[in-house]
């Protein structure tokens, strides 16, 4: 089996002369960038909400950076990420008067990618969950709603949306996560499917991916090497980089110590007949000397090299 | 007169992600420390990963801004010197607005997120911040006001002073006020302190003028200051040496580097020269 819809996170971090930056600090930078991931047979590039003026500024607007897309053989723009990982004034899911604020918010990402090839809208769909804490059955149905007003938004524009999970957010566990899907329209919120972020929070995604496959828009495919089981999540204020003994949460797939069975949630994708985009996404692959060009060339070698020669009608 | 050597912190944020986690705090404390530096600047900032960037996100790491002070001083760091903010610069915690000193309608809201700062700086006995004059010329095109700009650090002044901090307006070579025409309309005003005004003359000019300072940088009434954009001279050194010195009158004295000074990279070196 050869999957054709690779995509990629818009993580990365390159070498400039003011020291490491993203690659939108100018075209050269951004070129290079395209072309190691066209190099490695990326055909979907996704990227963050806030990005989006970002690259238009840099090509003159968000088609013409498209274009520039597809001269590298990718289909395009092919999804955008949206968070609020604080609680403010402006954006709090679980509180009802931040949720016209938060709509408005996706009124104008939609607008911003209206005509390109953007097929989903990826959310973080809780702030941090110091910031939540209680976490109630009430805060998890007030975010619902928002979510369901954001997803029918969305829906009119040709757009998905996908709920994506983070190990640190006010919605983790299986309980919560079943509360929030109950709540929510099946078409018109989707789950977005992290590996490393459900396997930190201690949920295994496949059994995740088996319950939910039907509202399944895509996946974030990274690993861990660690489960939080010491509540790092509450770690304020940021559980991702500030977790007591634990550097670095996310790794790319194929190193040693890696927790997600990759292969086991390959075969299911394959049975399951789920047709998305499978996105390779590297979440600070810089920290402790990492590199984000050789993770990336890893984790498409073990695409290549192990998960290439997973076979459906075997997941079970 | 008793001087003291500051170095801005910005230096050791090297990507989004770096320069978050406290250990790395305590090894740039150390650094400091060790070459000899006795205060450190802080630079204002958005969201998680900007811990030193935000009163709330220092109050939470340290507990208290005397916990923070407690953290440096185990280090061997005697104050913070200074805190760079840009208030057009957007931040999740006042909504991500793109706000602009040259529009008034924006001022109210300066003024808001200035408070959060000036407090801390207050509770840290930090005797100055430091106040990017405007957002770059691309960003804000033909947009230029030098007196709302000038009648809205005015009024930051006055707000500082209420805290007992003090205004240093740091105007860079992205900024609109560098040209000559904004020199003009500045002076036009009859809301701008005069000394707002010289903050506007082209770098040529400056140049020249720093070598009698003096007649050059005078401090309004509410306590403004003025920040100058570093001669080519300078920033060839800067660039060469990674940092760059400043003078100043009293207390301490920041230092920045060009390295990691902001996401774009496109803020240039650039140094406070308080009034005296």
């Amino acid at each position: 089996m050869t999957w054709k819809r690779w995509s990629y996170m818009d993580h990365w971090i390159t070498r400039t002369p003011q020291g490491p930056r993203q690659p939108s600090f100018n075209r050269k930078h951004t070129e290079r960038y395209l072309r190691q991931l066209e190099a490695l047979e990326f055909t979907g590039f996704d990227t963050f909400s806030f990005a989006l003026p970002v690259y238009a500024g840099l090509y003159g607007s968000v088609g013409a950076f498209e274009r520039v897309l597809q001269d590298h053989g990718f289909a395009g723009l092919t999804g955008v990420f949206s968070a609020y990982p604080y609680a403010t004034d402006f954006a709090a899911p679980h509180r009802r008067e931040t949720h016209d604020r938060i709509v408005a918010d996706f009124e104008r990402t939609a607008a911003a990618v209206e005509g390109s090839a953007v097929e989903n809208v990826i959310v973080m769909p809780t702030n941090t969950y110091f910031h939540v804490e209680p976490v109630t059955d009430e805060t998890i149905k007030v975010t619902a709603e928002l979510w369901n007003r954001v997803g029918a938004l969305l829906a009119q524009r040709g757009l998905a949306l996908g709920c994506h999970f983070e190990f640190w957010g006010a919605i983790r566990t299986e309980e919560e996560l079943a509360l929030f899907f109950e709540h929510t329209d099946p078409d018109l919120v989707g789950f977005f499917c992290d590996t490393a972020q459900h396997t930190i929070a201690g949920v295994d995604p496949l059994a995740l991916f088996r319950r939910y496959r039907e509202r399944c828009r895509g996946f974030h495919f990274k690993d861990t090497h660690n489960v939080d089981d010491f509540e790092a999540y509450r770690t304020p204020p940021d559980a991702e980089l500030m977790a007591t003994g634990v550097p670095r949460w996310f790794y790319e797939m194929g190193t040693p110590g890696g927790l997600v069975d990759f292969p086991a949630l390959m075969r299911e994708i394959l049975d399951s007949g789920f047709d998305g985009w499978l996105t390779v996404e590297h979440d600070k692959a810089d920290l402790g000397g990492g590199d984000f060009a050789e993770s990336t060339a890893v984790a498409k070698w073990y695409i290549d090299n192990v998960l290439a020669s997973a076979r459906a009608g075997a997941a079970r | 007169m008793t001087a003291g050597w500051s170095y801005a912190l910005n230096q050791w944020r090297q990507s989004p992600t770096s320069f978050v986690r406290l250990e790395e705090h305590e090894r740039a404390f150390k650094t400091v420390s060790a070459a000899g530096f006795r205060a450190v600047e802080l630079w204002a900032g958005t969201g998680r990963w900007s811990n030193l960037g935000r009163p709330e996100h220092l109050r939470l790491n340290y507990g208290s801004a005397a916990g923070f002070l407690d953290r440096l001083a185990e280090c061997g760091i005697d104050a913070v010197s200074s805190l760079t903010w840009d208030p057009s610069a957007p931040a999740a915690e006042e909504g991500f607005e793109l706000r602009s000193t040259s529009r008034p309608a924006d001022h109210g809201a300066i003024l808001r997120a200035a408070e959060t700062y000036l407090e801390l700086l207050s509770e840290l006995g930090c005797e100055r911040i430091v106040v990017r004059a405007t957002e770059p010329a691309g960003r804000l095109g033909s947009g230029f006001d030098a007196a709302a700009v000038a009648s809205v650090l005015d009024r930051l002044g006055a707000a500082a002073q209420d805290h007992g901090v003090r205004v240093a307006v740091d105007i860079d070579c992205l900024s609109p006020s560098a040209r000559p025409t904004a020199s003009r309309g500045c002076s036009s005003s009859p809301t701008a302190p005069s000394s707002t005004c010289r903050s506007a003359p082209r770098i040529s000019s400056w140049r020249a003028s720093t070598r009698s300072r003096s007649s050059a940088t005078t401090r309004p009434a509410s306590g403004t200051s003025i920040s100058r954009t570093p001669t080519s001279r300078t920033r060839k050194r800067a660039t060469c040496f990674r940092v760059r010195k400043s003078t100043s009158c009293r207390g301490t004295r920041a230092v920045r580097s060009n390295a990691g000074s902001s996401s774009s990279g496109a803020t240039p070196v650039s140094s406070t020269l308080p009034l005296c």
